[in-house]
Order: structure tokens, then C-alpha cells, then sequence
């Protein structure tokens, strides 16, 4: 019964002229944002956050235009991967298998159209999946301690480490990375400035937002004009009318509902996006139903399945992010730092009863948003395609001038633009040696709470380790930290080398 | 900043002759190792001039978990050192110095962006980006002015920002 009143009231907050109109705008940048190469998620949550801030929007419309952003790059993401074979984001990348073979036939109408739809049920599942996990998961965090909180921190980057990439120890390096990078400016309990080179302007320490934009858009710069010297480009097809039979939708909604089952639960797994997802709802949709062997030969179950399942991770992730304060995904991190610094910390607090206002507006928002989507997406699909059409010589400088835009508006500084650029140039490197860079920005962001949660837990236990396994809730945190970080390796024995090698390249992005 | 040695990696290693793919070898995650090992060094030994004692620390100070994460980052650098992956197609020298000519117009961006105002140093920006991306010029300029006057001025009038004016005030 609560949850009914809370969910209408919501819907009320959420049902103001304003907050749709945000919604509505925030769904369509986000289509722009997925659809357009050189931009995903991360970069357009991370550079529009500090323009929202310029709009002095209250915390609630921040909030529904981020996650409309958000919702609306998944569904453009899958738009290029089915029209260009070039996914959009990380997480599209197993449309491009069926999809692209449906666009090639002439099908990408249909592709186009399952995919909305699948996207459609799977994202409003999952709100309502969210919906009934997030309260009682989040009454749990009421019992946590400092040394549960370090170790919740702990599983986070654990999970991180060993699902965003090949390796495993470029995962852990890379957050660790990102860890050092947090301890940068002034110490908060001893007021001891630790690693600022001398420069006042990192006494404050570095801005997760000037790091995102710096390693994910400069560097998607910089790996494009490679492709581009290298005279790498790609091929379009065409989509004439967006449309789907009643008979293929009832022959999908099997892959649909299977995938968004299968996306909601992995999205839950701390640390696992929407990528290894739409991953694992492939392999297995393909094991079902793959009786003719039409998969990767532009079957509409292959779309389906892995379109569902992405989705309904998006939101299966907001479940640990909301109530651990534990990240799914570059993107949820920046999320997750967005939220900080508007003075919620999910994981420290039971924010479904500190926050319950501002919570119930963005998951009804969500349910908004979904409904948005999918009536945007057919007629607008061919507008989107149009701009796809803009060529890189105008997009990338475009990007990279909104970028400083960004950047400068955080501090009003010349030196973040600097920073950024290091960062871009760190991200390109990394990239090429296959160090993933969502860690980076997971230790960056929840490095300050691992290290103020060790030393509050030292403090109690008066200097003694033993602490962070005294009871049982952090040996369950140990032993799954312990138990993810084998868990690639488990996946790869279950399965052939070839399929866990693509599912560490759809991985390698999260 | 902690990084700034990767600005020079394993490029010397094995790339600019990128013309072929070159998959053996894995000096790039050596090179790599060899740069964060480094700056694990200097991270961990910066982390013991911190004043364990100042006000507020207690059994832990400001300077144990810097010196954990330093030792482990050390641990994984010498992993990478002793077991690389192969190393990845570096850019040739013509595509590295495309990428090096935007990296360093991005850096003179910031520093002169104050100065010069944000209109003048964007439009700059555009062309020089533009042209790396092999724009047709008659097409570049004109949008390469229009498109900052027009973020400028929808950023200055309509969103609550203001942007460095310079040369160019008024907008």
C-alpha cells in the first residue's frame, strides 16, 4: 500500500508541465546522444550535468533530464548498430549480429520496430522491477556499519575490475588508478593536502566530471581521427518505414521477455552493465531458440533478445546504485557523482526514506520517459538517421568545443580545460592498451568512501583489521568480492574461448 | 597530475611503422608497467611526509590507505611488466602527429581561452579539427564563426553562464 502512495505521488511530481517538457528533451538528446558516434552515455550525462547546473533546475528536474538522457542513448545506440553495424554504445554492440543482417535484407524497418518495443517492455519491467527491490534492499543498508560500507565500496570495484575488460589486472589497475587519483587535494579529516603539486586549484580535488569528459569524449576524438587517417569508414542502410507484423511481434515477445528477465537480474549484480547483458540473453536466446540456425543471419530474435535484455539492465542497475551506491557502469558512476553532490549518498543512507520524494519522481519519471521513447522513436527514427549523416569534420569539433563548455563551467578555469585534455590523452593510451576506463572513474568517484569508511572502521576497532570480517554481512561482501573477480574465468571454461572473447569486447566499454 | 609520464608510452616501442599489424612483442604493457611503477614509487614515499599526527586522525592517518593503494598499484604495474598482452596497432607517424596537433591545440585551447575569449579561441579550434578531419574549407569557415556565436550566445542569454567575452564581447 505504501508503495502505491508513493509511486502516485510521484507520478504527481513527475506529471508537472516542466518535468515533462524536461523529459521529452532529455529523451531526445539522449537519442541524439546515442545515435551520433563520438558521444555516448558517459559524455553526455558528464557534459550536460554541469549545464543543468546553469539552468538552476532543483534537484528532482536535474534528475529526470540526466536519466531521460540516460534511457534515450540505449535506445539510440541500437539505431546505429542496426543501420551502420557500428554500435553506438558498448551495449548495442550484439545487435549488430542480427540487426545489421536485417538491414542488409531490407528488414531494418522491422529491426528498428522490435527493438523500440522489446526496449519499451523491458525498461518499464525493470521500473517496475526497481520498484519492488529498491525499498527492502535499501533497509538493509540501515544495518551497515563503516567496515560494511568499505567493503560494499570493495565489491564495487571488485566487480568493476573484473567485468570491464580482457584483464582483469589492467581492471584492477585502472581502479586503482582511479582511487589515486580521489585521495588528490585536501584531506578531509586531517586537513592535510596530499598530492596537489603545489597548485591551489587541486586543494578542492579533481572533479569526476572534468575526468569523464577528458577520458571518454577527447579520447573518442582522438580514436576517430585515427580511424579516419587509417581511412576506416562505414557502410549505411537504409530504413524506408518503421514497422513490425502483429505475427512477428508474438514470434519476439518470447526473446523479450526472456531478455528482460535476464537483463534486470544481471543489471542487479553489482558492477555488471548493460553490455554483458545483452550478451548473455544472446547466448542464450540463441540456445533456445536457434533451431534453424537463422541467428546471426538476421534473425529478429537476435534483436530482440539482446535489445531487451540492455534495457532492462539500465534499470535493473539503478537498483544497486540507488540503494549500495555501487555503480553498474561508467555512465551509473557519473550518476552516482551526481547524486553526491547533490547531498544523497545511496549506500551510506536508506535514500527510498531519507529522499523518498525525489526517488519517486524519478522512478516515475522513468515510466514517463519509456513511454516517451516509444512513441518518439518511429516517426523520428529517419530525422535521427539524417544526422547521422553529419559529417565528422563538423561533429568532433562540435563535441570537443560542448566539452569545454562543460569542463568550464564546473570551476569557471582555464586549468580543468587543461586537465581535461591530459585525461583525453590518457584516455586514447588506455584505450589502445585495452585498460578500461569506467574504473578509473569508479575509483575516482567512490575512492573518498573507501578510504573515509577504512579509517572511521580503524578508528572504532582501534587500529584492528579484523574488523572489516567481523560478522557476517562482511564475509557475504568478501566472499562475493572474492567469488567476482573469479568470475570471468568460470565464464570462459563454461563456455567456448571464442564467445568469451566477444564477451570481453562487449565488456571492454561498460 | 600523477599521469603525466604516459604522455610518452610504448609508441617509440613498436609503433610508427603501423603498417602492418604488429601483435608480438607486449612492450607497450611494459612500457605502461614501467610508467605506474614509477609512479607508484613516488606516490607511496609522497604518502609518508603526511603528518600521521595532525588533528583529527586517529589510529589511521592521512597517509595509510595512499600507502596501500600505492603498494598494491606497484604490485600490478610488475605484474604487467612480467606478463603483457600483445601489444595493440599503434597510429603511423602521420596519424600520431594529427592526434598530437589535436591534443596540443585542445591544451592551447584552455590557456588562451581566458584571454581571447571564447568565440575567437572555438572558432580557431573548429577550423584547425575541421581540417584534420579533411573538411572542404568554403564549408568550414563560415560554420566554424557561426557555430560559437551561437552556443555563445545561447549560453550567455538563455542558460545561466558566462562565458570568457575577450575579443569579442557583447553576446
Amino acid at each position: 500500500m505504501i508503495l502505491a502512495f508513493n509511486i502516485i505521488d510521484g507520478f504527481q511530481n513527475a506529471l508537472t508541465l516542466e518535468n515533462i517538457a524536461l523529459a521529452l528533451v532529455g529523451c531526445l538528446l539522449g537519442t541524439l546522444i546515442g545515435v551520433l558516434p563520438g558521444i555516448g552515455p558517459i559524455t553526455g550525462v558528464a557534459i550536460l550535468f554541469p549545464i543543468t547546473l546553469t539552468l538552476g533546475l532543483d534537484d528532482a528536474a536535474t534528475l529526470i533530464l540526466l536519466a531521460s538522457v540516460y534511457y534515450g542513448s540505449q535506445y539510440g545506440g541500437s539505431t546505429t548498430s542496426i543501420l551502420l553495424n557500428v554500435p553506438g554504445e558498448a551495449s548495442s554492440v550484439v545487435t549488430t549480429l542480427d540487426g545489421y543482417q536485417m538491414a542488409r535484407q531490407g528488414r531494418a524497418g522491422q529491426a528498428l520496430a522490435i527493438s523500440a518495443i522489446g526496449s519499451f517492455i523491458a525498461g518499464t519491467g525493470s521500473v517496475i522491477g526497481l520498484m519492488l527491490f529498491g525499498p527492502p534492499l535499501s533497509e538493509v543498508t540501515t544495518r551497515f556499519q563503516s567496515p560494511e560500507k568499505f567493503m560494499v565500496v570493495v565489491l564495487a570495484f571488485a566487480t568493476v575490475s573484473s567485468l570491464a575488460g580482457k584483464n582483469i589486472f589492467k581492471g584492477l589497475l585502472a581502479v586503482t588508478f582511479g582511487v589515486m587519483l580521489a585521495t588528490a587535494g585536501t584531506d578531509l579529516q586531517s586537513g592535510v593536502i596530499r598530492y596537489t603539486f603545489g597548485e591551489l586549484k587541486l586543494q578542492e580535488g579533481i572533479d569526476f566530471v572534468i575526468v569523464a569528459i577528458g577520458l571518454f569524449a577527447v579520447s573518442e576524438v582522438l580514436t576517430l581521427l585515427e580511424d579516419t587517417v587509417r581511412g576506416e569508414s562505414v557502410v549505411f542502410q537504409k530504413a524506408e518505414r518503421i514497422w513490425v507484423t502483429f505475427k512477428e511481434f508474438t514470434f519476439s515477445l518470447g526473446a523479450i521477455i526472456r531478455g528482460s528477465v535476464i537483463g534486470f537480474f544481471v543489471g542487479l549484480l553489482p558492477g555488471t552493465g548493460a553490455s554483458v547483458a545483452g550478451f548473455m540473453s544472446y547466448g542464450l536466446e540463441k540456445r533456445i531458440s536457434d533451431t534453424d540456425e537463422t541467428f546471426g543471419k538476421g534473425d529478429i530474435r537476435g534483436v530482440a533478445a539482446p535489445e531487451s535484455a540492455n534495457n532492462a539492465a539500465a534499470g535493473g542497475s539503478l537498483v544497486p546504485l540507488l540503494t549500495l551506491g555501487i555503480p553498474g557502469s561508467g555512465t551509473t558512476a557519473v550518476l552516482l557523482g551526481i547524486l553526491i553532490s547533490m547531498g544523497i549518498r545511496p549506500g551510506s543512507g536508506n535514500v527510498f526514506a531519507d529522499s523518498p520524494e525525489l526517488i519517486w519522481t524519478l522512478i516515475a519519471s522513468m515510466y514517463i520517459g519509456n513511454l516517451m521513447l516509444l512513441l518518439l522513436n518511429f516517426p523520428l527514427v529517419k530525422l535521427f538517421v539524417k544526422i547521422l549523416a553529419i559529417p565528422p569534420w563538423f561533429l568532433m569539433p562540435m563535441i570537443l568545443v560542448i566539452s569545454y563548455i562543460g569542463v568550464y563551467s564546473v570551476n569557471n578555469s582555464g586549468l580543468d580545460i587543461t586537465i581535461m585534455t591530459l585525461f583525453g590523452v590518457l584516455g586514447y593510451l588506455f584505450r589502445k592498451i585495452e585498460v578500461p576506463l569506467a574504473p578509473i572513474l569508479m575509483g575516482l568517484i567512490l575512492g573518498d568512501d573507501l578510504e573515509q569508511n577504512f579509517r572511521r572502521a580503524l578508528v572504532a576497532s582501534q587500529g584492528d583489521y579484523l574488523t572489516f570480517t567481523d560478522g557476517w554481512l562482511n564475509i557475504v561482501l568478501l566472499l562475493m568480492a572474492v567469488a567476482v573477480l573469479f568470475l570471468p574465468q568460470i565464464l570462459s571454461r563454461m563456455r567456448g574461448s571464442n564467445i568469451s572473447d566477444e564477451f570481453a569486447d562487449a565488456s571492454a566499454e561498460v | 597530475m600523477t599521469a603525466t609520464p604516459h604522455n610518452t608510452p610504448a609508441v617509440s616501442a613498436d609503433g610508427h611503422s603501423a603498417a602492418a599489424p604488429t601483435r608480438a612483442g607486449g612492450w607497450s604493457d611494459r612500457a605502461l608497467g614501467l610508467v605506474c611503477l614509477g609512479i607508484a614509487v613516488w606516490y607511496t614515499f609522497e604518502a609518508r611526509t603526511f603528518d600521521g599526527t595532525a588533528f583529527g586522525s586517529g589510529p589511521v592517518g592521512p597517509k595509510t590507505l595512499p600507502t596501500g593503494i600505492g603498494i598494491l598499484f606497484g604490485a600490478l604495474a610488475l605484474y604487467l611488466i612480467v606478463r603483457p598482452d600483445p601489444s595493440p596497432r599503434w597510429p603511423t607517424a602521420s596519424a600520431g602527429w594529427q592526434i598530437g596537433l589535436v591534443v596540443l591545440s585542445s591544451y592551447i585551447y584552455g590557456r588562451v581561452m581566458e584571454p581571447i575569449g571564447f568565440i575567437a579561441a572555438s572558432a580557431a579550434m573548429t577550423i584547425v579539427i575541421g581540417l584534420l578531419f579533411r573538411a572542404p574549407p568554403k564549408a568550414l569557415f563560415p560554420l566554424s564563426l557561426a557555430f560559437p556565436i551561437v552556443l555563445a550566445y545561447v549560453f550567455n542569454n538563455w542558460l545561466e553562464l558566462q562565458l570568457p567575452d575577450g575579443w569579442w564581447g557583447g553576446f
